[in-house]
């Protein structure tokens, strides 16, 4: 007991000396104070010469007093600030090269996104550009980058508390998420929701009506819950709802007569189910579904950054650059436009983003341009793939290949 | 203690301020205080920065906003259009609901285990042993995980249910039990069997004076099955003066691929409560047997020497001593089911904390929503303290 409140009692004097520390102005007003009532009274007493010089140093000691006093206000208002900088322009990526890695947040078993194959390897689109980014900053990835595992219903709260740098997830972008989680990069992937049914369910494919009185299996602290809400008021139908984690072993078993996901991941899904022919994709769509990474708010400069890296890897594609030919173009190349992406000439605000002049031809060399990286998870030729699905382009293609895959010039 | 605080104890017999055992114990509750309250205060003023430079919104005026979700099995109407706040405590409604089933079930569950354990058939005791070590070195979450997707979603679908004629059917759905359906004759149906038990209260205590003034038994006139006939006379007479019948079987049906009528038991309700109830089961047999264990076997021996019944032992020897003991513990049983309801989200069962992860989906409003379920959890288990404290003091030995 007179331990513990010993302990207790040093614990407590050093709360009151940082309390009092931190009054430490007021204390030096006060000095200035009682010296100027000093230098006051010996004025008004003053009448020899032995005055005069107590008068003179009374002043000297208030002008050091309060040159003290200004410096110790300049210096709370330095650290006022510096309290400010971690939110703000360059902190996001002065903290990655002091940590000399990157990290970013994903899940683990998204086929062709984020996944771990059976090497125990990260996999996946996600992690490709968790690496582009790596390399941008680095110059390399290989130990640059970690992977951090979340659900998908952890996101808002991982994103609000700040400490990653970038979620290569297969976000969602919606308005409400855009204001409240952090900003979407560019969207890469623009797909729809797609509704998959069982056959022996009473379903009938592409008529919302048949969903009535049905049981849905979505996964749990998605867009994908509410969207399935607002189907119910749109179509005067009510549906039983199953909130699940992974919602597809629920739904291949027969908990449930239909399921919620990307389009394009459910053809992928119903591939791997017990029956795959006891199953219908519909063709129509439920809603807007584009996809894009994310990065926290309140440093313009890391968002910049990450665009920066995926804008080069889709003017690559558009320019014909590819992780074979780079070194080749960066040597011979008369297109201007290729030598600025590639840092051979020019610059176009790689600087003040902090990223080398020639990170573009970095990226392109270990990762590729970006129907490369897309060709290696969702190509429809089997040995160009070395992992995920195959999912067509269609609007993901280039703006100018009838797609909406659209990237600003590197100008 | 028993001394009182007053100003002259500061000076009492000469001693110094800091060397008073008065002062330095009311220096130290408030220097406690202090230390307690900067160190909140740090976390506040902490959070709050943060939460400004990341452009992060610390309002909680958003909750009243439009919910636009489903809370499926509320026990309070619900619907979409309410506010995120109510979808909170519709979510809140289906976790008591799962807390108050589990609990009488717990309840009932271990005590039979626990007694199971005390058996002196060998079978008997050697399967409650199992129980008891089996359970209780499962993590609970997979136990809850092997329930879900190893058990109850791999039964057969709802056209192959397994049927029990008269009591229920099961399958991946759900189980589903026969009910029964109120109609509005049930009050004064029961206002009848009331009437019936009054009568048969009555009766008999006038057959106690009769015996009395006898002196001796009077029967075959005083017995159970005199009253038993009353009571059902009454039931009886109430069900048939009545236009409609008080309540009618609710069997369940198959229609389309769901099953209409009778009670439901989804299959993550059923999921939860059933790993809940087993897992904390094992934890409250333990404590039954402790308890009973604890009452010494010389009391026992003493009351039968005394001519008392095995029944009058354990009423009123076992039973009130070992209830004193169990409580305390039980009720951080509870406390822990409460806690571990939250795991309904691994198996989709709309609790509060689902409710929450969609609400913070929804909305955005991660630290509110997190902060309000702190709060929920720590008001439920500060009523269940209140509950035991109240308890406590109730079975208190008077001493004299």
């Amino acid at each position: 007991m007179h331990k513990r409140s010993t302990t207790l009692l040093a614990a407590l004097f050093v709360l009151i000396a940082i309390v009092a520390c931190s009054n430490n102005n007021d204390e030096l007003q006060a000095e200035i104070d009682d010296l100027k009532a000093q230098v006051v009274q010996a004025k008004a007493s003053a009448s020899d010469a032995g005055a005069q010089t107590e008068i003179d140093s009374l002043t000297a000691q208030l002008n050091q007093a309060k040159d003290d006093l200004a410096a110790a206000v300049t210096s709370a208002s330095e650290a006022a600030e510096d309290a400010t900088q971690p939110g703000g322009w360059g902190s996001r990526l002065k903290l990655v090269r002091d940590r000399g890695k990157l990290i970013c947040v994903g899940v683990n078993d998204h086929p062709g996104f984020n996944y771990i194959d059976e090497d125990g390897e990260w996999m996946g689109y996600g992690i490709e550009m968790c690496k582009a980014y790596a390399t941008a900053i680095f110059g390399d990835h290989e130990d640059r980058w970690e992977m951090q595992v979340i659900s998908w219903a952890d996101r808002p709260t991982t994103m609000q508390a700040g400490k990653i740098d970038v979620m290569v997830l297969a976000n969602t972008q919606n308005a409400r998420r855009e204001a409240t989680w952090g900003n979407f990069t560019t969207i890469h992937h623009y797909a729809g929701m797609g509704v998959m049914s069982r056959l022996d369910s009473g379903i009938v494919a592409d008529d919302w009506q048949s969903l009535d009185a049905k049981t849905l299996c979505v996964s749990a602290g998605t867009n994908y819950v509410p969207a399935a809400e607002d189907l119910k008021g749109q179509y005067g139908i009510d549906f039983e709802m199953v909130q699940l984690d992974d919602p597809m072993p629920a739904y291949d078993q027969g908990r449930c007569d239909f399921i919620i996901a990307g389009k394009a991941d459910l053809g992928r899904d119903q591939a791997d189910f017990t029956n795959p022919d006891a199953h219908v994709v519909w063709d129509s769509l439920m809603g807007k579904d584009p996809w894009g990474m994310l990065v926290g708010h309140g440093d313009d400069q890391w968002y910049d950054l990450i665009r920066f890296v995926e804008w080069v890897m889709i003017n690559a594609e558009e320019l014909g650059v590819t992780s074979e030919n780079v070194d080749e173009m960066a040597a011979t190349s008369e297109n201007a436009r290729i030598r600025r992406m590639l840092g051979v000439e020019g610059e176009y605000g790689q600087e003040i983003l902090g990223l080398d002049l020639d990170f573009g031809h970095n990226v392109i060399k270990k990762i590729g341009n970006f129907h490369e990286l897309v060709e290696r998870f969702y190509s429809k030729d089997e040995s160009k793939r070395i992992g995920g699905f195959f999912r067509p382009r269609a609007n993901d293609a280039l703006w100018n290949q009838g797609g909406l895959l659209f990237a600003p010039g590197l100008e | 203690m028993s001394v009182r605080p007053s100003l002259e104890i500061l000076n009492y017999h000469g001693v110094p301020v800091w060397r008073n055992v008065i002062f330095i114990r009311y220096a130290m509750q408030v220097f406690a205080a202090l230390a307690v309250a900067s160190v909140v205060g740090f976390l506040a003023v902490n959070l709050m920065n943060n939460a400004e430079q990341r452009g992060v919104n610390l309002s909680f005026r958003l909750l009243q906003t439009n919910a636009g979700f489903d809370v499926p099995y509320s026990l309070i109407p619900y619907d979409s259009s309410r506010s995120i706040l109510y979808a909170f405590l519709a979510g809140l409604s289906n976790t008591i609901r799962l807390v108050v089933i589990g609990a009488v079930l717990t309840t009932i569950v271990g005590i039979i285990i626990g007694l199971a354990r005390l058996s002196s058939n060998w079978l008997i005791s050697k399967l409650a042993t199992v129980y008891v070590e089996g359970l209780r070195n499962i993590p609970l979450i997979v136990f809850a995980f092997f329930l879900f997707y190893g058990l109850l979603t791999t039964l057969p679908q709802t056209k192959e249910a397994w049927r029990i004629p008269g009591v229920g059917v099961a399958s991946n759905r759900g189980i589903y039990t026969t009910s029964l359906d109120f109609s509005s004759s049930l009050v004064p149906w029961l206002l009848f069997v009331a009437a019936g038990l009054m009568a048969a209260y009555m009766l008999r205590r006038l057959f106690f004076r009769y015996e009395e003034r006898l002196g001796r038994l009077a029967r075959p006139l005083n017995t159970k099955y005199t009253l038993l006939l009353i009571v059902t006379a009454m039931a009886v007479l109430g069900w048939v003066v009545q236009p409609t019948a008080p309540f009618s079987i609710n069997q369940p049906v198959l229609e389309g691929v769901n099953f209409r009528g009778g009670m439901r038991f989804t299959t993550e309700f059923f999921a939860i409560l059933a790993a809940l109830t087993l897992y904390i089961a094992s934890y409250v047999a333990e404590i039954v047997r402790g308890a009973v264990q604890s009452v010494p076997g010389g009391q026992l021996e003493a009351a039968r020497a005394l001519g008392m019944s095995y029944k009058q032992v354990i009423w009123n020897i076992v039973l009130p001593q070992a209830a004193r003991i169990a409580v305390p513990p039980m009720i951080g049983q509870y406390v822990n089911l409460t806690k571990g309801s939250a795991l309904a989200i691994v198996v989709g069962y709309s609790e509060v904390f689902v409710v929450s992860r969609t609400a913070i989906e929804k909305t955005g409003l991660a630290l509110q929503i997190f902060i309000l379920l702190i709060v929920t959890y720590l008001i439920i288990g500060v009523i269940y303290s209140l509950i035991g404290n109240w308890y406590n003091r109730k079975v208190l030995i008077v001493e004299r």
